[in-house]
């Protein structure tokens, strides 16, 4: 009797221990692969010859010459655009996507109808997005310059276009990633908001409080986590974007609205590899700190409930 | 125990797993070694596919006793995939065909296939390869002593413009750059709106007479000098000058906008400023021989008519004996056919190329696509082709093709350029007013101030 228990428990550990190396093994070769591999890499090609296949420091010469030299105007364009889609993502784009979805869960007039206006974006290619964006502004058939004209603000429209003037290339990117990226964020927001317990909710009406405080006071502590977690990926955005404005404005005009990834990804195009790799790699030794500092300090300021 | 074994159990699986994935990676499909089979990826784009498509059929009609079949992968996106997948020698086609990018770097890490033995084989009785070539590319392939690429397209590249309008309000196809200023004055001036030029300011193509201005100028050695990159200094051809400050006086205003343009030019990309043209909406685009087939879907059939003008004469434009000046031709050619050393079935990739390069496939690839190859065959006797087809084809014929060939190694890698520092000037010249002078300039110190770090880098 004994021993056939004991065949039987070997037999379940077999069974559970190929199951866990079913579901491990994926996530493992993924993890080896696609980031052990691909890292170590991009380090040792940061650091090779193009020609010779010797390593030195030639590319962080170059790009560090760059930076601090007298024609590195563009590099620092570059970054400063970038550092700007902090702010933009985690201080506009995320309290609009709490009022959003906040509004739709109070199902405010029209409230479906939103829904879809704000998800449907995020369900559509992002170059046939930026077509459409692109056509809306066009100077030649574009809806927008059409109203502005009508309503007398024809004035308004950029002489060089939307995408072509330097002052409102970059705010053009912003106007998109907030237009497509709302919807994303409104369905974590909402589905957060969803999961409150109604009594919450309830007590706060009988106590009189408006939709404002209710906002302020109840929803806002209560999604925290999920607010966090939208912070501190709207945070990695300033070394991620670089479809955006590639599709939109190519970085111009004269690299104005250029970023961080979008100018790895000129060197890559440019098969400069190694030296698309040592941009990456110092991009990288401060991203990552910044990235995880961000982190840490949400994470300081999370209140012990979650829903 | 028990946890250990577990463990290394997963580790196992893990490894096995990853194996395969790596292993799956390396090829795609069956292997071809040895086989009838070939894969060829090539950039989809302005061309379209039907003239490789015709030369697959046309090589199974000559050889019906040992067809091949052809696996064909095009993308808009395949230059920029080539050199990733030759670093991962993974996902590795027979021919890849790709758009003027350096290629040369993969060539230099031996990634690619020699074509010495192509180059010298006949292509037609009596020819070689190298024979059929036109002079101007016949170093286009050539990485230290050997080639290992064939340059895929020629072509004609300038100011196209549109025919049906200028015979419509009698407008003259200008032959020098004063005309052209004055046409500019004329079609401004003329009611119905209508902008001298559509351009983009996302792809400036520009260049293409800009370019040709700057070779007119400084004659067909000194612009094939520059590209030889033996000092900084080539960097202050006066040619360069001279071809930017036509471009200002054309385009530049001088408060920050353009001018003769049609609206937010800046803005567009080349799409949205081909689509301009087509309307109507401006009388000539800088251009290319793929401008109507690109747009073949937005033309209505006999709405318009449009054709490649000669590029307008610079002022001081090198003269020929006869004393006329120069005719060129800015042929964009860039385009390339490459065997990776890793492929799968180099010796049929070689027999198809091959059997591509003769007179008669030469004629065959024009006649689908409209653009004319780098070799010497006549295009007069090809039929069915349109009217803007036949103009580029005739500016192909009759002019000195410009080429950006490099062997120095600062092109090769991609430190230098034509345009360093500023990628192309236009822009700048348009929104910051600034001068042909000072962009020469400044492109020169930034080169000079460089020139040290990348010598180190390329010893």
């Amino acid at each position: 009797m004994h021993a056939v228990i004991v065949k039987k428990k070997k037999k379940i550990n077999v069974r559970r221990g190929i199951f866990i190396a079913l579901m491990l093994a994926y996530p493992i070769c993924h993890f080896l692969i696609f980031w052990l591999f691909v890292n170590i890499n991009t380090v040792v090609l940061s650091f090779k010859n193009p020609t010779t296949g010797a390593l030195g420091f030639w590319h962080y010469k170059l790009f560090w010459n760059e930076l601090t030299g007298e024609f590195g105007g563009t590099l620092r364009r570059t970054i400063v655009n970038s550092l700007l889609m902090l702010p933009f993502n985690n201080f506009i784009l995320l309290p609009l996507s709490v009022i959003a979805a906040y509004l739709l869960f109070q199902k405010v007039l029209g409230h479906r109808v939103f829904r879809v206006v704000f998800f449907f974006p995020t369900m559509i290619s992002i170059v046939v997005l930026t077509m459409v964006f692109q056509f809306m502004f066009n100077s030649d058939f574009g809806p927008v310059n059409s109203l502005l004209r009508a309503i007398g603000a024809g004035s308004v429209i950029p002489p060089n276009g939307w995408m072509g003037t330097k002052t409102v290339s970059m705010g053009m990117i912003m106007v998109y990633c907030l237009w497509a990226g709302i919807g994303y964020n409104v369905v974590l927001i909402t589905g957060a908001i969803s999961r409150i317990p109604q009594d919450i909710f309830e007590a706060g009406r009988i106590d009189g409080i408006k939709m404002g405080r209710e906002l302020w006071s109840v929803v806002v502590p209560l999604i925290y986590p999920t607010l966090s977690t939208l912070f501190v990926l709207g945070s990695t955005v300033v070394f991620t974007l670089f479809l955006q404005p590639k599709l939109l404005t190519a970085g111009g005009p004269n690299g104005t609205s250029q970023t961080i990834a979008l100018y790895v990804v000129s060197f890559v195009e440019g098969t400069q590899l190694e030296r698309a790799a040592a941009t990456g790699m110092v991009f990288s030794v401060i991203g990552v700190p910044v990235i995880l500092g961000i982190k840490r300090i949400m994470e300081r300021f999370n209140p012990k409930c979650e829903f | 125990m028990k946890n250990l074994w577990k463990k290394l159990f997963v580790l196992f699986a893990a490894a096995v797993l990853a194996l395969g994935v790596v292993a799956c990676g390396k090829g795609k499909g069956t292997s071809r070694v040895g086989t009838n089979k070939l894969r060829i990826s090539f950039v989809e784009a302005g061309y379209g596919r039907q003239w490789l498509v015709s030369w697959i059929d046309a090589y199974n009609a000559a050889h019906p006793d040992e067809p091949i079949e052809v696996e064909l992968e095009g993308s808009s996106q395949m230059t920029g995939e080539i050199g990733t997948r030759l670093d991962a020698e993974s996902n590795l086609s027979d021919i890849f065909i790709g758009l003027t990018t350096n290629w040369q770097s993969w060539a230099k890490k031996g990634q690619l296939e020699p074509l010495d033995d192509l180059y010298a084989s006949e292509v037609d009785p009596g020819v070689t390869l190298t024979d059929f070539m036109v002079e101007g590319v016949r170093d286009f392939g050539k990485v230290g002593q050997n080639k290992y690429a064939i340059p895929l397209n020629d072509g004609a590249a300038g100011i196209a413009y549109n025919k049906t309008m200028f015979d419509a309000r009698g407008w003259e196809v200008p032959t020098t750059v004063a005309e052209l200023e004055t046409l500019c004055n004329t079609i401004s001036a003329a009611p119905g709106n209508i902008a001298p030029f559509s351009w983009s300011g996302q792809a400036m193509y520009w260049d293409f007479p800009v370019m040709t201005w700057w070779a007119q100028y400084e004659g067909v050695e000194n612009f094939n000098n520059f590209y030889k990159f033996d000092s900084p200094e080539v960097f202050q051809q006066t040619g360069r000058v001279k071809a930017l400050e036509v471009f200002q006086s054309l385009i530049c205003r001088g408060n920050g906008t353009a001018k003769n343009s049609a609206d937010g030019s800046m803005s567009k990309n080349h799409i949205e400023a081909q689509m301009a043209f087509i309307q109507g909406k401006a009388a000539m685009i800088p251009n290319g021989a793929w401008l109507e087939y690109e747009m073949r879907n937005n033309i209505e059939p006999g709405s318009i008519e449009i054709r490649m003008m000669p590029t307008p004469v610079i002022a001081g434009a090198k003269t020929g004996a006869d004393g006329q000046p120069i005719k060129l031709n800015n042929t964009m050619a860039g385009d390339f056919i490459i065997i990776p050393k890793l492929a799968e079935n180099k010796e049929l990739a070689k027999k198809f190329l091959q059997f591509v390069h003769s007179d008669a496939m030469s004629k065959l690839y024009t006649q689908k696509c409209g653009a004319p190859r780098p070799f010497k065959y006549s295009v007069k006797d090809i039929t069915d082709l349109s009217g803007f087809t036949r103009s580029c084809l005739d500016i192909w014929e009759n002019s000195v093709g410009l080429y950006e060939i490099s062997q120095s190694p600062l092109f090769q890698v991609n430190y230098v350029n034509k345009w360093p520092s500023y990628g192309q000037p236009y822009g700048v010249m348009i929104t910051d007013n600034e001068s042909p002078q000072t962009v020469v300039n400044t492109m020169y110190s930034y080169v000079q101030s460089q020139w040290s770090s990348w010598a180190a880098i390329l010893g």
